[in-house]
């Protein structure tokens, strides 16, 4: 085969692999999104009593339950009592558990929020299942 | 009959001499804080028998960049809010209720975002019963002060100026022009609350408040103007048969 041909054939095929490869780079690239790397859901409320010890002026703090804390914003309140002591104040606020975010296709999430870990993301792409990598190698 | 006539003469044209009002008058405050991050903050506060009180309420936490929600009740009696106005160094809140229930009740405070908000309550007397507030803004700081200025919009009027910051320093605290410390609270986490009142004299002035301290930390500031009753009127002008007869 002539020389010349062989060139010309060469560079096609060149070519064509350098399409395909920019090809699929940009399409992952352009479509990945970053998501929070936990979700957080709320499963109740504490609710706790702050009194101060008459003697010491020692502060404690003594759990109740969200029902009792909301009683005290009603008009004419019981509020709370123990002897010895006298109310100081309460509150409440809400319990959340917390759980690594579940990636879909083309999401990415953080390992974590310090320093030596951010560095590190997870990943998934399509038709391939999640996985750890540096940030630097995500598809762009 | 000349006195009468010349005692009425004058108060028809002259109706506001003699009737000068007095500033209101701060009475008490409570200062409480919560020691973990909630949403719900509740304390006893006592507002004793006075003439046109009122009460109100200052927040601060260090969330920030929206209202978060905030509101607060008195006796279950909802309170009216100052004009929010979102800071980048924490949240300041201002909130007031004129014509409180007297005696001890509870102040309720509810948000949304977990944070540990500081409150004081506190009880002013001789207070303008429809219009309490006149004047109000609020400031932001990240260094070792915060100074900001308002301008009284009535005379007579009162200043009460809430801080909060985000340090436990407690040495070198310095309030501008003079006004009167109400409330230093050093809490747990850091966090400094703070207090002063300032009478202001005259509407239409300008009213430079703040405080300067050691540490470099981020604070916020909320003045409102707290307004004297309106000016009395004359007294009732006697009838034509009166005066005649």
């Amino acid at each position: 085969m002539n020389k010349k041909y062989l060139k010309i054939l060469a560079l096609i095929i060149l070519l064509g692999v350098g399409f395909v490869y920019v090809n699929k780079k940009q399409k992952l690239g352009a479509t990945l999104t970053e998501v929070e790397p936990e979700v957080k859901t709320q499963i109740g409320y504490f609710a706790i009593h702050q009194f101060r010890n008459n003697t010491t002026g020692e502060l404690i703090e003594v759990p109740t339950t969200k029902e009792e804390y909301d009683k005290l914003a009603l008009p004419n309140p019981i509020n709370p009592t123990m002897n010895g002591y006298t109310w100081e104040s309460s509150w409440a606020g809400p319990i959340f558990a917390t759980s690594s975010t579940v990636l879909l296709d083309n999401q990415f999430a953080r390992a974590g929020k310090d320093v030596a870990s951010s560095s590190i993301v997870r990943v998934k792409l399509p038709n391939e299942s999640e996985k750890i990598i540096k940030e630097s190698d995500l598809p762009r | 009959m000349k006195k009468i006539i010349v005692t009425i003469t004058f108060f028809f044209l002259f109706p506001f001499i003699g009737f000068a009002v007095d500033p209101p008058v701060w009475v008490e405050g409570t200062d409480k804080s919560t020691a973990t991050s909630v949403t719900n903050f509740t304390w006893s506060h006592t507002v004793t028998a006075g003439t046109n009180n009122a009460l109100f309420v200052h927040c601060g936490a260090n969330t920030s960049g929206n209202d978060d929600g905030m509101a607060i009740t008195y006796n279950a009696v909802s309170m009216t809010e100052v004009a929010y106005i979102v800071l980048v160094n924490g949240n300041n809140w201002w909130f007031y209720l004129a014509n409180p229930a007297t005696g001890a009740n509870n102040v309720a405070a509810s948000w949304n975002t977990s944070s540990r908000p500081h409150c004081e309550a506190m009880t002013v007397s001789g207070v303008n019963q429809t219009k309490p507030i006149g004047a109000s803004n609020f400031f932001d700081s990240s260094g070792a002060g915060v100074t900001g200025d308002i301008v009284a919009s009535s005379s007579n009027s009162l200043m009460l100026n809430g801080l909060f910051n985000e340090s436990a320093d407690t040495s070198a605290w310095v309030e501008s022009n003079g006004a009167q410390n109400l409330w230093d609270n050093t809490l747990a986490g850091n966090n400094h609350i703070r207090g002063s009142q300032r009478v202001a004299s005259t509407s239409g002035n300008t009213y430079t408040n703040g405080w300067t301290w050691t540490t470099t930390r981020g604070s916020t500031m909320g003045v409102i103007e707290v307004q004297a009753p309106a000016v009395a009127s004359a007294p009732p002008i006697m009838s034509d048969s009166l005066i005649f007869e």
